[in-house]
């Protein structure tokens, strides 16, 4: 089988993540944070080596602010619905998940206003068109950094810049850029997923806080401190960590951080990069293909959305799967409207997503496929 | 040997003093819940440090700034700072 959904979630993993969830497991899979007998704390100290080492990969300064939550998805709740309220406006742009879409569709019957700004055709988003959106009401801009679809990279650095400086908050979806290109440190939110670019298992997001403003919080619940006081903690992690942490499947994104790092993000983008240019140009050579999306390697990650002329899709997809084994995922990927954005909005389209354990050689066997197809 | 606690309401601020003072004095010392008799009321987690150390450990948890209940006698629970 050859595994072009990196994605949706990078596999394999690493080995040492498979023996970092078992060892956890078997030697010290203790509840961390509820007791003070040696094997609970032991477990508590690789929690805690899990967000030093997070906290040091994105520039947080204290790594009480790196919260683990179970996926990105919660960590974008927990920013957009602890910052907004009733009259507020947010920003956000057209080459969003589901994950922020949705939560902003819902607190929009509730009194708060969004808008949201297109993209271009490749899926960029002009930061100064974000900037003419600025409003006396606007609190927050949300901007997805790389595109699930088709691996636009959005300038972040420079949309930050426009929020802090007309006094905005500024929050970024970092689930597929996070281990795979460099974060900008001027987020005052970020939302990572464990298990794609970090090559932790699933069940693992991060929620990194950036600065000093007070999120609210979406879950209450034990935290193992403050006991006797009914209100929920108000210092972090704690506040942000009701209830029993993820944690064999944190022991195995510690060990993928390590991975990260031992790799290195360029080196990674590096191999990401080549396959996806590979790729790209090979699909260039044959009959009937589309190709969605910047097709500029310096300005996407190894993300690849196409159709092939008198092809569905899923049904593309499901005969790679059928005939040769290929793993891809076909339809709107959670995010219909980045697929209007690029012009796959009618039927959605096909996509690989290339990690660090593909190969050219697996890439010349997909091209294969799709041509023979 | 005698060994003071020093008491936080995080088990991620008590693990993160654990840590400095292993990185910046390599002082070992060891996370534990605070015993009930130190009058904090609430479930709480210590650091265990050597009287000895004291000091470095508490000038570090003040340039840290992280929220503390103070500095307590592991055997007679008496506040100390």
């Amino acid at each position: 089988m050859i595994y072009f959904d990196n994605s949706a979630t990078t596999w394999p993993k690493p080995d040492r993540v498979y023996r970092g969830i078992y060892e956890f497991m078997k030697k010290y899979g203790a509840n961390p944070g509820r007791s003070g007998y040696d094997m609970a704390q032991k477990s508590s100290r690789v929690i805690y080596e899990c967000r030093e080492l997070i906290a040091d990969m994105f520039g947080i300064s204290d790594c009480s602010s790196v919260i683990f939550t179970k996926n990105t998805t919660e960590a974008l709740n927990i920013i957009i619905k602890g910052i907004l309220k009733p009259g507020d406006h947010v920003i956000t742009t057209s080459m969003e998940h589901n994950s922020v879409l949705r939560p902003l569709d819902k607190l929009s019957h509730n009194g708060v206003k969004f808008d949201i700004v297109n993209g271009d055709v490749n899926g960029y988003v002009n930061p100064d068109d974000i900037k003419n959106k600025i409003n006396p009401y606007t609190k927050l801009i949300i901007v997805n950094h790389v595109s699930n679809v088709c691996g636009t990279v959005q300038d972040i650095q420079q949309i930050g810049d426009i929020a802090h400086k007309n006094g905005v908050l500024f929050a970024v979806d970092c689930a597929q850029s996070g281990g795979v290109v460099d974060i900008s440190r001027n987020a005052d939110f970020f939302a990572l997923a464990g298990h794609k670019g970090l090559y932790g298992p699933m069940g693992t997001g991060i929620l990194c806080i950036n600065c000093k403003y007070k999120l609210g919080c979406l879950t209450e619940g034990g935290t193992g401190s403050y006991s006797t006081h009914l209100e929920q903690p108000d210092e972090l992690p704690d506040k942000y960590e009701s209830g029993t942490l993820n944690a064999p499947g944190i022991a195995g994104l510690c060990e993928g951080i390590k991975y990260v790092r031992i790799h290195g993000i360029d080196q990674i983008r590096h191999h990401e990069a080549m396959l996806t240019k590979y790729f790209m140009e090979g699909l260039g050579n044959i009959k009937g293909i589309t190709i969605y999306g910047p097709r500029d390697i310096k300005r996407q990650t190894g993300v690849v959305a196409f159709n092939k002329s008198g092809y569905d899709c899923v049904t593309l997809s499901q005969m790679l799967n059928d005939k040769f084994k290929i793993a891809s995922r076909a339809g709107y990927h959670c995010a219909y409207t980045a697929h209007r954005t690029i012009g796959s909005g009618d039927g959605g389209a096909v996509r690989f997503s290339f990690g660090n354990f593909n190969t050219k050689d697996e890439v010349a066997k997909a091209l294969m496929a799709v041509n023979l197809l | 040997m005698k060994f003071v606690l020093i008491v936080f309401s995080s088990l991620t601020t008590a693990n993160k003093i654990k840590s400095e003072l292993e990185k910046r004095y390599s002082i070992k010392s060891k996370v534990i819940q605070t015993p009930k008799n130190i009058p904090v009321k609430s479930c709480s987690y210590c650091v265990k440090v050597l009287e000895s150390d004291m000091s470095k450990a508490w000038n570090m948890v003040k340039s840290l700034d992280v929220y503390t209940k103070g500095v307590f006698g592991e055997k007679d629970f008496k506040k100390i700072i």
